[in-house]
């Protein structure tokens, strides 16, 4: 009985983010520009036809962190000493390795695999329940996957930028995984309903505690704070589906850094307004 | 016992061979990796400093290390993107002194409260059009995680300047041209000069972060 009913609250989860999906194109877009080749060029880069709809859901989201996550977050850190909140860190992320597991082996990474195996099962033993992270000080270092990075080595693109209610910055790709992730997790077909919203709230709140500095400072210091996590969210999704290897340094036109060191080049002149970049000034021809 | 000899003598040139090969491309990488293990340095004891006491002087002793190790010239047409060619030669030059002190001002803020800690070099590669790529593990004292950083190192002027910075694999070049780009395309070009502006015309009283 009880696995009918959690399989089907799960369910549930999956279909309302289904529905919320499927909803999206209904949401007004934005119209692409017209005309003005850089403003389309800054259109297609952004990868954000929803853009406007976006925006509307990080001001709810916002306004939810504001007085509701934040403050936990915050109030967590402060009756929580920090020795505390790294083992109940490092007990959450034990208990997601399986799911890493089962993602590293999709992705046909079988070393990484054993690394993950490797961890879960020093960490579970010796690091007392996960509790202690004792495999990293033996060299397995940690590392994370998910079905959207598992999605997207088997080819899939990211698809349009998505700013999803409560959980932040998606995109279709990495929303399928989140809920392909819900179904691969061994621990909730086992764990009783309320030990799994308990685990899922703890893990909210340890993340946005450990985040507090990172998104003040990000606020404090943007000029556009939805452009900004925009453009960290999708560099840093790309980030981990190359396993932290850095992006092929090919020039993009208008984003390759020219060289540039003749102090006294005026930036404009009437036959550069035509040309698609910048022209190089490097040393050679300077000289 | 003689095959083995003969094997192991094989192993051995192949290994001297793609050694010697692959030395030429590696001109260069020590000067890099010591011209950003300097800078992580000096950045860290910046941070360890305890006579800094306010917001202005941290800032001002960090404007020494941007300007000097930085290619902020570089880095602030790249981040205008092609607006950059809507500038008239005056605008400019307005614009690089705002961006300047809006760059140092950010990462002033960004930095102040990191217990810095130690800094390595761990890889030297060959990034794009004879830049390098530097890569370095930033660690904090206490529980905070490391950073892995990226720094993209080109040579200027028979010395090195840094234009890109990755932090855990993002962009700071990238992220701060699209977040220019989406000012620019809601308020304009004047819109983005304003909002540079008044970025860098109140300092803030108090630390943002502290641990």
């Amino acid at each position: 009985m009880g696995w009918i009913v959690k399989n089907n609250k799960k369910m549930i989860a999956a279909r309302l983010l289904f529905l919320a999906l499927l909803a999206l194109p209904l949401a007004n877009c934005a119209t692409a520009p017209e005309g003005d080749a850089d403003a389309v060029a800054r259109y297609e880069e952004a990868n954000d036809p929803m853009e406007p709809w976006n925006r509307g859901v990080l001001e709810f989201n916002r306004g939810f962190d504001d007085f509701v996550l934040r403050p936990i977050a915050v109030v967590y850190r402060h009756i929580l000493p920090g020795v505390v909140r790294g083992r109940i860190n490092l007990f959450l992320m034990n208990l997601r390795t399986p799911v890493i597991l089962a993602n590293d082996l999709m992705q046909g990474e079988p070393e990484r695999a054993g690394e993950t195996l490797g961890r879960f099962v020093i960490n579970s033993t010796v690091g007392v329940g996960g509790l202690f992270d004792v495999a990293t000080e033996w060299g397995l270092e940690p590392h994370n996957e998910d079905f959207g990075q598992t999605l997207a080595v088997w080819g899939a693109g990211e698809g349009p930028y998505l700013m999803l209610p409560f959980f932040g910055p998606s995109n279709p790709r990495d929303a399928t995984g989140i809920v392909v992730d819900l179904f691969l997790d061994p621990l909730s077909y086992v764990l009783d309903d309320k030990y799994l919203i308990a685990r899922f709230g703890t893990r909210v709140v340890d993340e946005r505690e450990r985040n507090i500095e990172n998104l003040d400072n990000l606020d404090a210091t943007s000029v556009d704070f939805y452009a900004a996590l925009r453009s960290l969210y999708r560099q840093y999704r790309d980030s981990e589906v190359r396993n932290g290897s850095l992006p092929p340094p090919l020039p993009v036109p208008g984003i390759s850094i020219e060289h540039y060191h003749d102090d006294d080049a005026p930036p404009v002149t009437e036959e550069m307004e035509q040309e698609d970049s910048v022209p190089i000034q490097d040393t050679a021809s300077a000289s | 016992m003689l095959k083995r000899h003969v094997l192991f003598g094989l192993v051995a040139a192949a290994l001297i061979v793609s050694a010697s090969l692959s030395s030429p491309a590696r001109a260069g990488y020590a000067e890099a990796e010591a011209f950003v293990e300097d800078l992580g340095n000096k950045v860290i004891d910046l941070l360890k400093r305890e006579d800094l006491t306010s917001f202005s002087e941290r800032e001002a002793a960090f404007r020494d290390i941007l300007i000097d190790r930085f290619d902020i010239r570089t880095i602030s047409r790249a981040v205008l993107g092609s607006s950059w060619r809507e500038l008239s030669s005056d605008d400019a030059t307005v614009y690089q002194t705002v961006f300047t002190d809006f760059v140092v001002r950010i990462y002033t803020v960004r930095f102040n409260g990191y217990p810095g800690e130690t800094f390595q070099v761990t890889e030297v590669t060959d990034w794009y059009d004879g830049d390098l790529a530097v890569r370095a593990k930033f660690e904090f004292s206490g529980s905070m995680a490391s950073i892995n950083l990226d720094f993209i190192v080109r040579e200027v002027d028979e010395s090195y300047k840094i234009i890109d910075v990755y932090v855990e694999g993002t962009s700071m070049l990238i992220t701060q041209r699209s977040e220019f780009s989406a000012v620019i395309d809601r308020h304009g070009l004047e819109g983005l000069l304003d909002e540079l502006r008044s970025r860098v015309g109140d300092r803030p009283e108090t630390d943002t972060a502290g641990h």
